[in-house]
């Protein structure tokens, strides 16, 4: 690139970073204001709210006229933005800076830029020097006059919308309380209007308190708050009403007492109705909160003895479930099972008395444990384990084909879960039968001095070696040792008599 | 031909640059034979080839990952040898080891046999089923280009890169690279389905009796000259500034990182990124037809050479937050503050 490349491109390349400058600084304006915007915006209203705040303090003369209060809430945000935007348009930019701006605005690879920079450089490779020749195309091609950087173009949206509406109220406000509301033209005459307003405004008011009298639920008694007409008046109505409200308020009676959780309560409730099962009876009297707990106690022992006694059916209501193929267990008591054993049978008096000692201990302790829980069942006896026989030829009506006098167990395990593996209930034999004898020795150890045996050449053998015994014929009594060496007469005695015995049939069995 | 070294004026300049284009539009072309689309993962790797780095390339089964690599060594002619990585793989297996051979009078010697890991182009398969013994084999090679076995050092012949290829899905029974040796791949590639438009050329070139035979249209030689055309791009100051603020936004509590950044990261790139950055930046500007590198060029490179670099934390994990999103955090915010 010539001298007169170089100069070209830096003159374009100063014009260009003029031009971006000049741009760069509205941006920078411009998103100052858009940043400020929000920060702005509360001083619409804030200085007419100190002028609300001093009237209703005390001060209603030092609200100024109208104009000024419009004006000073204008002039506030606009010094602030105009402020800031200021300060960040002139800011000191370098030369770079707005040539990149337009780089990024045209897409052109920072070609601008990184031309100004390979112009300072002195020493430039042939790389520097081919970009610096595109640079300066590209920076002809480029036109100052057509290059406008993107602003964000701020404009007052939704989120202005609360402020200015409180700017507003808070002005009509401040101009009511200074007085200078009926000098506005359009509110002319509304002064003496405005104790119309007043007493149509507490008319509703009244109207208002007893149809909020009407849907308020009835208070509760206190003897130290003194009645007031509208208590009168929601004491007639409910006088009107009769019963209903009584019943209505029942709930809130509870809630007076005995201090426990509404799930207690309901539970309690619950218990207490027991023997009479519909929810028809007559809840307590007003005021006397401790009384349901005071007749709990007889009124279950009623409950019990005017229960009918039916007669049990042991197929149905027995104890056990045993025997029913279920795997469930069974809540119910055991003993009440007539298979029951004898220690753990008892009569129905006892049984009654055991029941009503059982129940107000339990709801003593779950008064004690904070409330009502659940049926825990930790005083019922376990599940019997009667191991007796002596059903005759019935079967045992409590075997569940667990443990115990049954037929056929149930096959249990996990193999057993599985379909179509028959799991064996007995082992009829052993794999290995018969005594298993060990025997143990105890052999010093001894050393042992191995003769020393030279090498010397052999010769291929041409006969057996050593002693070959004659194999003997088996015979009883006579040793492995012995028996190689019998005399002839013996060997053909002992030949004969197997040979006989091979011979002869078998006897029968 | 002239000569692509360090070329004099700016004429040779537009000459070398011209070359590059060429022999890269070649080599892309020839594998193009083979391999249908996937032009972004092509690209990938041939810039890494041209950068001197190497890749990591990441997919899942069939999609021609090792394809890709093998066309790449046939058309260009390197040595090419592929190593696939087992669980039971030592590193005597890759980077060689002595062995007692016959001598020709009947004695026995000991004898360096060299692994596959010599070699131009190394095709790194499955790498991450290797135990980390293993693949730390491979970080003296991939760093220094040089493998030291006992007392014995072989300087490995230019141009040398490897090509790992992992699969993302199947993680049981594979060891995760370390990040030592992930910050050694250059780029990291996501090789994904190809498109459908793909499918009919792939079905019709892999199911025919017509075999394609990939020819060499470069050699070592070439890609070692046009790597040092790569190293003579400048990079200005802008674009310097960019990537090291791009490599700084990645770790968590710098002044350029954003809030994604600082909530999802727990380890940010190294330097070695942003060299990464500049290097790949340089072969984009070449490609690009320009003489130095821009933003646009850091850019455009910051998700292949930084997705592997950046750790994230178990929060990223929990909200299905990925490398690539944090790192459009941090470009995006780079963008932002531009003006």
């Amino acid at each position: 690139m010539n001298q007169n490349h170089e100069s070209e491109l830096r003159e374009r390349l100063v014009q260009l970073a003029d031009h971006g400058r000049r741009e760069l600084r509205l941006v920078r304006a411009d998103r100052a204001l858009r940043d400020e915007a929000p920060r702005a915006l509360p001083l619409l209203w804030l200085i007419p709210g100190v002028y609300v705040l001093a009237a209703f303090v005390g001060h209603p003369d030092s609200i100024p006229s109208p104009g000024r209060i419009l004006g000073a809430m204008l002039i506030a945000p606009a010094v602030w933005l105009a402020f800031h935007a200021a300060r960040a348009a002139f800011q000191p930019i370098g030369s770079r800076a707005p040539l990149a701006a337009i780089d990024r605005h045209l897409g052109l690879k920072d070609s601008l830029c990184t031309s100004a920079e390979f112009l300072e450089d002195e020493r430039r490779s042939s790389f520097c020097e081919a970009a610096l020749e595109d640079g300066l195309q590209i920076a002809r091609t480029a036109d100052p006059r057509d290059i406008t950087l993107e602003r964000s173009g701020w404009r007052p949206g939704e989120e202005s919308g609360p402020h200015v509406a409180a700017a507003v109220l808070l002005f009509l406000l401040s101009l009511f309380l200074a007085g200078s509301f009926t000098d506005l033209p359009f509110m002319i005459g509304a002064e003496g209007g405005s104790t119309e307003i007043a007493a149509v405004d507490t008319a509703p008011n009244a109207k208002d308190t007893e149809a909020h009298g009407e849907e308020q639920e009835a208070p509760l008694p206190t003897p130290e708050k003194a009645p007031t007409s509208k208590e009168d008046a929601t004491a007639a109505k409910d006088k009107e009403k009769g019963g209903k409200l009584s019943e209505e308020s029942k709930p809130s009676e509870g809630k007076t007492g005995s201090g426990k959780s509404s799930d207690a309560q309901s539970q309690t409730a619950a218990s207490e109705s027991r023997g009479a099962p519909s929810g028809q009876t007559p809840a307590p009297p007003k005021g006397d909160p401790k009384k349901p707990l005071e007749s709990k106690k007889p009124k279950k022992k009623k409950a019990a003895e005017d229960k009918p006694r039916k007669p049990k059916n042991d197929e149905d209501q027995g104890g056990s479930t045993a025997g029913k193929g279920s795997a469930k267990g069974s809540n119910r008591n055991t003993t009440t099972s007539k298979w029951s054993s004898k220690d753990q049978v008892t009569t129905p008096d006892e049984q009654e008395i055991e029941d009503d000692e059982d129940t107000e201990d339990e709801e003593e302790e779950q008064e004690n444990r904070g409330g009502m829980q659940p049926n825990l069942r930790d005083r019922r006896p376990p599940v019997s384990r009667d191991l007796r026989i002596g059903f005759g030829n019935t079967p045992n009506p409590d075997a569940n084909g667990r443990g115990g006098p049954s037929e056929a167990k149930k096959s249990r395990g996990t193999a057993s879960l599985v379909l179509g593996v028959p799991i064996p209930d007995r082992i009829k034999g052993q794999p290995n039968p018969g005594p298993t004898r060990i025997t143990q020795e105890r052999i010093e150890p001894s050393a042992e001095d191995p003769k020393p045996e030279e090498a010397r050449a052999q010769n291929t053998r041409g006969d057996a070696v050593g002693t070959v015994v004659k194999p003997a014929p088996p015979s009883d009594g006579a040793s492995d040792e012995s028996g190689g060496n019998l005399a002839p007469w013996m060997s053909r005695l002992v030949k004969n008599y197997f040979t006989k015995r091979r011979s002869a049939p078998p006897a029968p069995k | 031909m002239t000569s692509a070294t360090n070329p004099a004026t700016s004429a040779e300049a537009r000459e070398a640059a011209a070359r590059f284009q060429s022999v890269y539009t070649k080599i892309k072309d020839e594998i193009g034979r083979m391999m249908v689309g996937q032009d972004d993962v092509v690209e990938g790797v041939l810039t890494a080839l041209f950068a001197g780095g190497h890749v990591l390339l990441e997919g899942v089964p069939g999609l021609g990952k090792t394809m890709l690599v093998r066309c790449l060594g046939e058309a260009v002619e390197l040595d090419f040898s592929r190593i696939q990585f087992t669980p039971d793989m030592m590193p005597a297996d890759i980077q060689g080891t002595q062995v007692l051979v016959e001598g020709e009078g009947g004695g026995h010697e000991l004898e360096f046999r060299q692994g596959p890991l010599v070699a131009n182009v190394v095709l790194a398969d499955e790498i991450n089923r290797a135990t980390p013994k293993t693949q730390s084999a491979l970080l003296e090679a991939m760093q220094e280009r040089q493998i030291t076995v006992g007392r014995r050092t072989i300087k490995l012949a230019d141009p040398y890169c490897v090509m790992a290829t992992q699969n993302p899905v199947e993680q049981e029974g594979t060891y995760p690279l370390p990040e030592a040796q992930l910050d050694r791949f250059l780029l990291k590639l996501i090789i994904d389905y190809p498109k459908e438009a793909d499918y009919d050329a792939i079905l019709d070139r892999t199911t025919g009796t017509q075999e394609i035979v990939i020819q060499p249209v470069s050699n070592a030689a070439e890609i070692t000259e046009l790597r040092n055309v790569v190293r003579d791009v400048p990079v200005p100051a802008q674009a310097k500034k960019h990537a090291i603020r791009l490599v700084m936004g990645t770790q968590p509590g710098s002044d350029y990182a954003p809030s994604e950044v600082n909530e999802y990261v727990a380890l940010g790139a190294s330097p070695r990124g942003a060299q990464a950055l500049l290097l790949v930046g340089k072969v984009r500007a070449l490609l690009d037809g320009r003489f130095s590198v821009s933003t646009d060029d850091i850019d455009f490179a910051a998700a292949n050479v930084l997705r592997h670099r950046v750790m994230l934390n178990f929060h990223a994990m929990s909200d299905n937050v990925n490398a690539d999103k944090v790192i459009a955090a941090v470009v995006a915010k780079l963008k932002g503050s531009a003006n």
